[in-house]
């Protein structure tokens, strides 16, 4: 058997066109202009087949032979009785079926872990997270938007009782065990907007309070938010956002560092989309708590439609944004109140 | 047929300047090539891989990671090395990639862990990145030097191998020099103002006007001059990752100077001015400033704000794609590797468009064209990188143990660790 290649000495880069030969019992010769060498190719280290790449082998003195004959070296790995079948995965990278499947396997678990897996996985981790570490979170979070964003209320003390006297007589009519903090903020550039925080803290702007014309729209709003705490909406969200980053960073992981930064476009995508569910999710929990507490759901249809009028038409298309469009949620909540009605 | 017969066959048919004459003990160095004329032509580096071809590649070792929870992820790593090592040729020979799973398997733990801590301070223990990050960076010039060592040991060209002989100082001075002198000198100017660090915890300090203003402007100068100090620094980094290096025993050389990275960074301080200046006329021009006129009846264009954006991402992105291409240019033209010198002509406006197609196809294939863009940049790359060599390319030399076949044992303590560098 006999293979043509290039025989390099390992101590400088001349080409040296040779010649491989294998002979009978798994015994190879390498021939070239000035040389020759020969010895047992079991010894020798056979670099695996892949691609069309050439084919290295290091013999144990520092030199290699070198071929493109990656078919010939197979052969000779086989006649020297090396192995029975080299280039596996060399196999199975060549064949189009095999990858066909590969790419049907990594779409297919891919989607199914964005749909199924990520929820649970984020509900089992969220559980594992102690309190206090929440409130760690909170207040930094806390920290951070006083700093930047958010300036002291400028609501009379009286309001911010009264609102908290409210909010504190619901929960205990309804058995609410965890103890939730209410903080009152002038929103500034926010606007009218409320906030739930890990741990049991609501944050509501002074715009808020001043664009409700009755306490019981705050209730609503303030049920919303108590919707995303009792279902843990902000820890789940970091932990989701970490691993849907960690799925596109290993498709991703061959391009660079610039074309990386391009795959966080599809992750907000998706974590948009996990986000509209937990609003919707959140809307349903707040409108069963008015209930409960016997306030019509039409005071939170009110409200979204004076923060709607407040913050101007949704100015983004659906899948952009992280909110579900505010006239779904409003019909959302007037299906609620026909339901009410004719009860 | 005898060993002898087919010796004969392949003498015969062999390469045509295969000689008769026998001799020569194994493993014996050839006598030196004649060295070329001096009116020698830059060499390019070819790629000659191929998108189908290593898409497969690509995703069979991906469907093997994931059906083997991660495990295989190494091995799937060298595989995707090799195959763009083992597809770069210069003057008919291709590179090789020799590193072991193994030692890419430690650096993946070591990334994790690192990574988990940062993630776990991060997102429920804030104040800890205080603590983290110096612990971070006192590792980092260490873990530089392992995975570059293990890189370059491991890369091969013609059976003989490169080496890295960076020290510890020599990267923390390039990396953490500028930040270290910034907050020496911000600390010493609020230290002798009489300010208290506004550390998490402390309420904020009221200065009076006179103090605040003052170190405002001490600060303003610490701004300027770490703007001043930066292209430096960045050159050190470039020449702390290039040359210490050795190809066998030719040494690698660093020929820039500090001088033209401060004029690449000059050029595009220049330019990034006049695109701002351009979109701010423009904007202008078409009225995106003028506010709409109460009872204005003409219907203004609701999608201005988005084209607004568009522009400044793009001018943005075009900044940066010169900034790379400027850089890659600049440093690897400055590497002579012996006699040698490499070159880079890569042009901003393909590599813009390179970029641009490929992160569409990216984005739309939720990463899955990934492949298929490595390998389009990558070719481009390589067509427009060269290596003039004066004496040829056969003429480099090794000691012992600095060829392909004896790499081994003494890379056990080394790992390899992917920095974005």
């Amino acid at each position: 058997m006999i293979i043509s290649g290039e025989y390099h000495n390992g101590l400088d880069t001349g080409k040296n066109p040779a010649t491989f030969i294998l002979g009978s019992g798994g015994n190879y010769k390498v021939i070239w202009a000035d040389g020759e060498q020969s010895g047992a190719l079991a010894v020798a280290r056979i670099s695996a087949r892949l691609g069309t790449i050439p084919r290295h082998i290091h013999f144990d003195n520092d030199a290699e032979f070198t071929t493109a004959d990656n078919d010939g070296v197979d052969r000779a790995i086989t006649a020297a009785g090396l192995a029975r079948n080299p280039s596996f995965i060399h196999k199975l990278e060549h064949n189009p079926r095999i990858a066909l499947g590969a790419l049907l396997l990594i779409v297919v678990s891919v989607l199914l872990f964005f749909q199924y897996g990520v929820p649970v996985l984020s509900q089992r981790a969220v559980a594992l997270i102690p309190p206090d570490v929440e409130r760690g979170i909170a207040t930094h979070s806390i920290e951070v938007l006083d700093r930047f964003v958010f300036s002291e209320s400028e609501l009379d003390a009286d309001t911010q009782h009264r609102i908290r006297q409210d909010f504190n007589a619901l929960l205990r009519a309804q058995g609410y065990q965890q103890h939730i903090v209410l903080l009152f903020r002038n929103g500034n550039r926010v606007g009218p907007n409320a906030f739930a925080l890990p741990g049991g803290f609501i944050v509501v702007t002074d715009q808020l309070v001043k664009l409700a014309d009755d306490r019981r729209e705050i209730m609503a709003v303030l049920g919303h938010e108590l919707g995303h705490i009792v279902n843990k909406h902000g820890l789940r969200r970091i932990v989701e956002n970490s691993a849907i980053t960690l799925v596109m960073f290993s498709l991703t992981s061959d391009a660079n560092t610039v074309m990386q930064a391009a795959a966080a476009f599809p992750v907000m995508l998706i974590n948009n989309k996990y986000s509209r569910a937990y609003e919707t999710q959140a809307d349903r929990y707040g409108l069963d708590f008015l209930q409960r507490a016997g306030i019509s759901p039409e005071y939170y249809a009110t409200i979204l439609r004076k923060l709607q009028k407040a913050t101007g038409p949704d100015s983004a298309p659906g899948f952009l944004s992280n909110h579900p469009a505010t006239a779904e949620r409003i019909k959302l909540v007037e299906g609620r109140v026909g339901k009410t009605q004719s009860r | 047929m005898t060993d002898k017969d087919v010796e004969a066959q392949a003498r015969l048919g062999g390469p045509p300047d295969i000689a008769g004459e026998e001799g020569g003990a194994p493993g014996t160095t050839a006598p030196l090539a004649e060295p070329a004329a001096t009116d020698a032509q830059p060499i390019p580096f070819e790629f000659r891989g191929n998108a189908r071809e290593y898409f497969k590649i690509w995703v069979v070792n991906l469907a093997l990671t994931l059906v083997t929870l991660g495990i295989y992820s190494p091995w799937a790593k060298v595989r995707k090395l090799r195959y763009f090592y083992g597809n770069t040729y210069l003057d008919g020979s291709s590179f090789e990639f020799l590193g072991s799973p193994i030692a890419i398997l430690k650096g993946r733990i070591i990334a994790v862990l690192a990574f988990a801590s940062y993630w776990l301070a991060a997102n429920f223990y804030p104040a800890a990145n205080l603590v983290l990050l110096p612990v971070f960076a006192v590792f980092f010039p260490w873990v530089f030097v392992k995975t570059l060592t293990f890189r370059s040991r491991n890369s091969a060209y013609r059976n003989l191998t490169f080496s890295y002989h960076g020290g510890y100082l020599q990267i923390a001075a390039a990396y953490f020099g500028l930040p270290v002198l910034i907050a020496a000198v911000a600390v010493a100017i609020f230290f002798g103002a009489g300010v208290p660090l506004n550390l998490p915890g402390n309420s904020p300090v009221k200065l009076s006007a006179e103090v605040a203003g003052r170190v405002g402007m001490l600060l303003s100068f610490v701004v300027l001059g770490a703007s001043l100090a930066f292209p430096y620094f960045y050159y050190l980094q470039k020449r702390v990752f290039l040359a210490p290096r050795k190809f066998g025993d030719s040494a690698f050389t660093f020929e820039a100077g500090p001088a033209p990275f401060y004029r690449l960074m000059f050029k595009l301080s220049f330019f990034s001015v006049v695109a701002m200046v351009a979109i701010l006329i423009v904007l202008w021009l078409t009225g995106a400033f003028t506010k709409g006129m109460p009872g204005e009846t003409v219907a203004r264009p609701v999608f201005m704000p988005i084209i607004v954006a568009l522009v400044v991402v793009l001018a943005q992105s075009l900044l940066f794609v010169t900034f790379i291409t400027w850089t890659r240019n600049l440093v690897l033209s400055a590497v002579r590797i012996g006699e040698a010198q490499l070159g880079s002509r890569l042009r901003v406006g393909e590599i813009f468009l390179l970029y641009l197609t490929n992160i569409i196809a990216i984005v739309c294939t939720l990463g899955l064209l990934t492949p298929w863009a490595k390998v389009r940049l990558t070719r481009y790359q390589m067509s427009k990188t060269s290596l003039l060599a004066p004496q040829g390319t056969e003429n480099f030399t090794g000691g012992p143990g600095q060829s392909a076949s004896a790499v081994g044992e003494e890379l056990a303590d080394f790992f390899d660790l992917d920095l974005a560098i």
